[in-house]
């Protein structure tokens, strides 16, 4: 365990935790108030309701729980990369949206954001959605530092595969030292 | 770039990823199982200023309540945008007869069925257009030159394809956002028109893609 990856884990460790946090209270926001989310997506008009409201319905279902999801992975430290790289994109599809919608309405943290508040989507928004997807690509590229779940799991692999290969070669040496005459 | 800095590769955090994307569907799926259904309905801008006819007193646009077990209502913008009102819940959808006698007297008809339905056959002098035309008629200039023949004033009747179809009520609620004072809803279909025997025509006009 080097100092750098111990480092490493220091800051990652509640960079995840606070982004999955932030992901998990967006998504409950969102799907404890589904029509408001529902409305919310088709207000940005990006989507044409008269046309493709299955997409909007399917829409307002899916992100509060994939944000909930990666959530909890992220805060799990498990599948974390994963999480990561899907929080990124969604992110990024997000910022996009905000960028079509400038000066609109947000509804991503429901009506309590804790980042803007209130004020119509502008710069706070976008530098908001920069500084989490950021993060959230970091997480992607490092993973969840030492003790994250998948850490933890790749240890004990790590420690089975070890203890497996010392009773193979354990095994062996009394074999030859059997043989030898 | 994303570097596989673990044991997983690039390949196993994309899967992951996906993977994460069909949970949620699928969390998302069971969700909308427990909650009424998400309608998508429009909502009506306000009446416009009165037009310059001697008209009767504006009816509101009827909008049949579908299902009064989906209380959920989602607002949709209006083609102008403005502030939204609710549209009052009217009277019931006109059937076929109530319907001719209007055609009868001279009233328009408006049909809010795809292009390709309405040259297979429709009421005879129906218009053609759909809420998604109306809201952008730049791909759509068929739709001005139905506006610029039809009389606002006049009394106007939607149809689509009848039954729960709501596109004759989202085209009306437009219409009544543009100026249109005295709009119906037609709850039979066309084929309920025809079926009847009531005047019908097909194919494509010459010239502007309105009427002959």
């Amino acid at each position: 365990m080097s100092a750098l990856r111990i480092a490493e884990s220091i800051v990652l460790t509640p960079l995840r935790v606070g982004l999955g946090g932030l992901m998990l209270y967006a998504g409950l926001l969102k799907a404890q108030d589904t029509l408001l989310f529902a409305n919310a997506i088709k207000a940005y008009q990006l989507i044409d309701p008269y046309t493709d409201a299955h997409a909007i319905t399917t829409l307002a279902y899916t992100i509060p729980w994939a944000e909930m999801l990666c959530g909890l992975a992220l805060i799990l430290g498990a599948w974390a990369r994963g999480a990561g790289l899907l929080l990124a994109a969604m992110l990024a599809a997000f910022a996009w949206g905000n960028w079509e919608n400038w000066g609109g309405t947000c509804t991503c943290f429901g009506s309590s954001d804790p980042f803007c508040g209130a004020q119509p989507i502008g710069e706070c928004h976008m530098l908001r959605n920069a500084g989490l997807g950021a993060a959230a690509l970091l997480v992607a590229w490092r993973g969840a530092g030492l003790w994250g779940l998948d850490a933890l799991l790749s240890r004990a692999k790590a420690r089975r595969a070890a203890r497996k290969t010392l009773a193979v070669a354990s095994a062996d040496a009394v074999d030859r030292a059997a043989a030898s005459p | 770039m994303i570097a596989a800095t673990g044991r997983e590769g690039l390949g196993t955090v994309l899967t992951r990823s996906i993977a994460l994307v069909a949970l949620a569907g699928g969390a998302g799926l069971v969700h909308s199982l427990f909650e009424a259904p998400l309608v998508l309905t429009l909502q009506a801008a306000p009446a416009p200023a009165p037009v310059p006819d001697p008209v009767p007193t504006p009816v509101p646009v009827p909008v049949p309540n579908t299902d009064p077990a989906q209380p959920a209502e989602v607002s949709t913008p209006t083609a102008t945008d403005a502030a939204a009102v609710a549209v009052p819940a009217g009277p019931e959808k006109l059937d076929a007869a109530a319907a001719f006698a209007l055609f009868d007297q001279g009233a328009q008809f408006v049909d809010a069925r795809r292009r390709e339905l309405w040259l297979e056959g429709r009421v005879a002098g129906a218009w053609q257009m759909i809420p998604a035309e109306l809201r952008n008629m730049q791909d759509a200039p068929h739709v001005g030159d139905a506006l610029a023949a039809l009389d606002p004033g006049a009394t106007t009747v939607v149809y689509c394809v009848g039954g729960d179809c709501e596109d004759s009520v989202n085209v009306a609620i437009l219409l009544q956002a543009a100026g249109f004072t005295d709009l119906r809803i037609m709850g039979a279909s066309f084929e309920d028109w025809q079926n009847a025997g009531y005047p019908t025509e097909s194919g494509d006009p010459a010239g502007a893609g309105g009427m002959p």
